[in-house]
């Protein structure tokens, strides 16, 4: 909300500069985004003397004090006499626009006449900005009083309903500054041949909706508000309509009362305050027509909706240049009742908005009446006799007792009685001591914020200064508490993986449904969201690829030629109409390895990937059984699955080369895509944190190299888990491979071997005792040849 | 004799490979040198003269000796030197080291913030990022129909259950789980429906809870103060009222613009200060919904993580987080 810093003076007296007001609210809780002085541009008045049509323009002469200029404007509203804001030409205006003189034939326009929108003080307007008759020619803008203003926008927490309008932030500033708030004059005289109930009546229908209803009745003349109520309006980011409308702004931004004018003349009867009925529709003041239903509170006459109440106007029954007569509405409506309205209709107003939060519900006749006092002098209002107040019961309001003791000890402070007491007194709680240790509290019926001792506390805290409370240090008795694995493990797994070369990415938990299916068959364990951002975020990841291979493309086309990503995150299964969650491990590898002064160039591999889940393994004590993979997206000869304890555990394998396209990949022979997913649950679940070390061999250990030649298909790991077993065999390495043999069905392997015996050192006929052993084993079991 | 040795000292001088310095052994030293054609002179002599001769005769030869021994060791050196110089390498290649990762900097600044409030004694805890309407909102004082609700646009999975807009679930969570006192934070991903430059419709907070007898918004003060100057150095911090509906009293807290050092620019929309945490005292109705004994009370603080990393590291737009450049990703190598 923007507030004006004049407006805000004649409420309260305040001797601070806009910013050091600012500054003060804001550390009270009303947080200020800016504050901006008018900025008039140099603008001058100026008075039209004569005015020339052709075509679409007139061509004026303006009296600008000092001199008569000629200017051209298109506004078809100007009469002469009227006054406008000028910026002669050599000016500069909003935006830097410089104003310079244009030739229309032989007419020199040598100026500007401005809007209210070339003042900075709307976003459009519909015409120029006209200024009081008042004001002599020549005058700078911002000499005028209401152009020598500052703006202060303020952005307020939803507790805060109280404070949306001049009123209620004078109402704050009183509180700091201690002075006293100044109310404007509201009284105004009634014609006594004119009774109110002789026109119209009110019948509430929901009381509970409704609780509080008050109209007055006057006749009036529509016609343009004065320059001030216009100028005001415009600060508050309101666009002036008429005097009629703008006096009910005008009253809704001083107190936060929103009321609403109707046309008496096009009502019918009565006013009924009810439900609408299913189906029932009307033509709103924005012109739309909604649907209404039977939750929807409506201000109705006899035959059909007239307002949405507390939400917006019906079109058909408000004021209009021919209005005669208003019935003016001040009412309270229940905050929930508005806000379903509101938000099913997906209507937002300033009205809605504050009756949502809560509109004090005995400030109806006081706002009337103001409003009344304003009609009287800018719309020649003739008020009828009498005023209708609907209403079951009186707005009390509550009171509690607060212990000095308990607000000290939660804010840790050493406030005393007698300042908290003045603080609570400015804010109008009307504090009583009762005892020693206790004061009673009367809120405020426009607080809406304030149930409890606690809610007291922080009243007492924001308006004494947040900074007075002093900083201190609890000691907590806290019992240990283990770490918990999971969290130990992704912690070290980012270090590890960032250390062997990958790059962390974090990604969006919501994905595309048509990819996220590519990976997971089972769309039963699916989670939709119900209200996507966008169309390609509808569903919750079941899968970190996805999500990396959507980095993978973004790299690829900003022309990285490596990549090699890793993600840490959640996945999300059904369950129910609930969600589990686990934590997984994603990569992807593609492209360069390595490209370097010591090296070939090479690619990325299924034997780089693995590493990566070896280093899984390794980090945690691990290991992993690698079988051959079946998953629909990976390459079935290049893919296995991860076994640990019997259970798939994960994948580590090349994306199989049909979903390449999917993902605007250019499949290449020899660059190819890399994906792995490890469940970090089941690592957690598998790994111990405790090691114990293996001895050391007693005696020198003994090397030995075997070469073997066997069937392509038989799987090294399985030779070199057989040589393991062997007791003597203190480590193997896997150290050739050779499968490019004129026999293509055979593969040639070696091994170098490392014995140890702890009881005496070997004989060389002892050793070739061992590897004759291994050798025979290896015949037996996949029928191994040595290599000739 | 005395020529002798002069005659030798001028021939050493010059000499720097070890075949010379074989050659001028030979020539003073071998079996015609120049030193043992003297020893032969000596039977010519006196015994006198014989005893002064042999002892002169003796000490030159010493003296060459050594002086050759010592030349030899000085060539021995030269010549290492010269074969290791020879083997010099161009040291500002660069190393067979060629694939550097990175931790991505959301991550490396929840650890440094986690690690700080370790030390002060918090524990770790995570909650769900799917969570029921009943914990996101209702649990924490945030009714249906409140207008808290329009803070948080929300995503929602069903009429019950929501991504989580927020941390603060994992506060009724492990409430519901222990018995106080309680001390915790709790990092993790969030989600509101929103997006533009500054908001991202995924996004990290830091929840933290502490709960025991007797605790004040001082306390808070006080811990939130020295986080906020461990992880930003020494700057103000400053603590202003606002509202959330699960603390009272609330308060959001400020550090002075680390951009600008409080003169007002762009960062801070010249106000010279940053917003970076909010926080409060646990709202009586939390711990009653949890069924905490009266006696218990706390605060609670939330914080965006991007926030933190983009104050810290200078990124100046969040979709940057998301996006994984590895351009982008690799300079958090560090």
């Amino acid at each position: 909300m923007r507030v004006s810093y004049r407006w805000l003076k004649e409420f309260v007296d305040i001797d601070i500069s806009a910013e050091e007001l600012a500054n003060k609210i804001t550390m009270a809780g009303l947080e200020v985004d800016s504050v901006d002085k008018i900025e008039t541009y140099k603008s001058i008045v100026g008075e039209i003397l004569e005015i020339q049509e052709k075509g679409s323009l007139y061509l004026t002469k303006v009296d600008v004090g000092d001199s008569v200029l000629n200017i051209a404007t298109a506004d078809k509203t100007i009469k002469i006499g009227d006054k406008f804001p000028v910026v002669k030409a050599g000016g500069v205006i909003k935006n830097d626009v410089k104003i310079e003189k244009r030739k229309f034939g032989d007419f020199v326009s040598e100026g500007m006449m401005l809007s209210a929108a070339e003042l900075g003080l709307e976003d459009s307007s519909s015409g120029l900005f006209r200024l009081d008759s008042s004001f002599k020619n020549g005058t700078n803008l911002s000499d005028i009083e209401e152009f020598d203003d500052y703006l202060i926008e303020i952005e307020f927490t939803p507790n805060r309903a109280d404070a949306l309008s001049i009123l209620g932030v004078a109402r704050d500033v009183r509180a700091l500054l201690k002075k006293d708030i100044k109310f404007p004059e509201d009284s105004f005289s009634v014609i006594s041949d004119k009774n109110i109930n002789n026109v119209i009546s009110v019948e509430i229908q929901n009381y509970d909706a409704c609780p509080r209803y008050t109209l007055f009745v006057a006749d009036v003349t529509v016609k343009e508000s004065p320059f001030f109520i216009r100028s005001r309006l415009l600060k508050s980011g309101i666009r002036p309509i008429n005097n009629i409308v703008d006096i009910t702004n005008y009253v809704l931004m001083a107190f936060g009362q929103p009321m609403h004018a109707f046309d008496l003349n096009r009502l019918n009867e009565k006013i009924v305050v009810r439900n609408a009925s299913k189906g029932e529709k009307i033509l709103a003041l924005d012109g739309r027509e909604y649907e209404l239903d039977e939750n929807m509170l409506i201000i109705a006459d006899s035959k059909e909706p007239i307002a949405i109440a507390g939400v917006m106007g019906g079109e058909n029954f408000s004021v209009m240049d021919d209005t005669k007569t208003i019935a003016l509405e001040s009412a309270f409506f229940d905050p929930v009742s508005v806000r379903l309205t509101a938000r099913k209709l997906k209507l937002h107003t300033d009205a809605s908005h504050r009756f949502e939060r809560g509109v004090d519900p005995n400030l109806c006749i006081k706002a009337n009446h103001y409003a009344l006092n304003l009609l009287e002098k800018y719309a020649d209002a003739k008020i009828y006799d009498g005023h209708i107040d609907a209403k079951k019961d009186e707005f009390k309001e509550k009171t509690f007792d607060v212990s000095f003791e308990n607000v000290n000890r939660l804010l840790g402070t050493n406030f005393d009685k007698k300042e908290m007491l003045e603080v609570l007194d400015y804010l109008n709680f009307k504090p009583k001591e009762l005892n020693d240790n206790t004061f009673s509290v009367s809120v405020p019926t426009y607080r809406f914020d304030i149930e409890m001792e606690a809610d007291i506390a922080e009243e007492v805290a924001r308006c004494i200064g947040y900074d007075k409370v002093p900083s201190t240090f609890p000691v907590v008795q806290t019992s240990f508490k283990p770490k918990k694995r999971i969290d130990e493990i992704k912690r070290q797994l980012t270090k590890t993986l960032a250390d062997y070369g990958l790059c962390e990415a974090v990604n969006y938990a919501f994905i595309d449904s048509n990819k996220l299916k590519l990976f997971n068959k089972n769309e039963n364990e699916f989670i939709y969201l119900k209200n996507p951002l966008i169309e390609g975020q509808d569903v919750m990841r079941t899968t970190l690829v996805c999500g990396l291979l959507d980095n993978l493309t973004f790299n690829i086309n900003k022309n990285a030629k490596s990549v090699a990503l890793f993600e840490i995150g959640r996945v999300f299964f059904k369950d129910n109409d609930y969600s589990k969650e686990l934590d997984k491990l994603g990569v992807v590898l593609w492209g360069v390895e390595s490209f370097n002064w010591h090296n070939k160039e090479r690619f990325y591999d299924f034997y780089d990937l693995k590493g990566v889940s070896e280093m899984v393994e390794k980090a945690f004590n691990l290991k992993f059984m690698y079988e051959r993979s079946n998953q629909a997206f990976l390459h079935p000869g290049r893919s296995a699955d991860l076994l640990l304890g019997g259970n798939n555990i994960g994948f580590i394998g090349e994306l199989h080369p049909d979903i390449y396209d999917l993902y605007d990949i250019k499949f290449d022979k020899k660059v190819r895509v890399l994906i792995a997913e490890i469940d970090l649950n089941a690592i957690a679940d598998y790994s111990s944190k405790i090691k114990m070390y293996e001895k050391l061999p007693k005696l020198p250990t003994v090397v030995r190299d075997l070469a073997i030649v066997v069937d392509k298909e038989v799987k090294a790991s399985n030779i070199q888990d057989v040589i393991e077993s062997f007791d003597s065999v203190y480590d193997v390495v896997l150290f050739d491979m050779y499968d490019k043999l004129e026999d293509s069905s055979i593969k040639s392997l070696a091994f170098r071997i490392v014995l140890k015996n702890d009881e005496k050192t070997f004989t060389d006929q002892e050793i070739d005792k061992i590897m004759d052993k291994i050798f025979s084993a290896l015949k037996e079991k996949f029928n191994a040849n040595l290599r000739g | 004799m005395h020529y002798i040795k002069k005659e030798f000292e001028e021939a050493i001088k010059n000499i720097d490979n070890n075949e010379a310095l074989k050659q001028l052994k030979a020539q003073f030293l071998g079996k015609k040198g120049r030193v043992t054609e003297l020893f032969k002179r000596i039977s010519d002599l006196g015994n006198e003269q014989k005893k002064e001769f042999g002892k002169n005769i003796n000490q030159l030869k010493s003296y060459i000796e050594n002086a050759i021994k010592e030349k030899q060791t000085q060539i021995n050196e030269f010549v290492k030197r010269k074969s290791l110089e020879e083997e010099s390498i161009d040291i500002t290649l660069p190393s067979r080291v060629s694939n550097f990762g990175a931790i991505h900097p959301i991550t490396k600044t929840i650890i440094e913030i986690e690690d700080i409030f370790k030390s002060m004694g918090f524990d770790v805890e995570t909650g769900y990022e799917i969570e029921y309407d009943k914990y996101n909102f209702e649990l924490l004082n945030i009714p249906k129909e409140h207008p808290a609700r329009d803070m948080q646009d929300t995503f929602y999975i069903n009429d019950n259950v929501v991504l989580r807009t927020h941390t603060s679930p994992t506060q009724v969570r492990v409430m519901q789980k222990k018995n106080p006192p309680v001390m915790f934070i709790s990092p993790g991903k969030v989600y509101r429906r929103d997006s533009d430059i500054t908001h991202s419709p995924m996004f990290h907070q830091i929840e933290g809870l502490l709960i025991d007898k007797d605790i004040h918004f001082s306390d808070l003060k006080g811990v939130l103060s020295e986080f906020l100057r461990m992880f930003f150095g020494d700057v103000p911090v400053r603590f202003r009222p606002s509202y959330f509906p699960f603390t009272e009293p609330s308060a959001e807290v400020d550090i002075g613009c680390i951009i600008c050092k409080g003169k007002g620019c762009r960062v801070c929309s010249h106000t010279g200060y940053l917003e970076v945490l909010g926080c409060g005292m646990v709202h009586p109705n939390v711990l009653r919904n949890v069924n905490y004994p009266k006696d218990y009370n706390g605060f609670a603080f939330g914080l965006g993580v991007e926030r933190f990393a983009m104050l810290k590291y200078g990124i100046d737009n969040i979709k940057l987080f998301f996006e994984n450049d590895v351009r982008f990703l690799k300079q958090f190598s560090f």
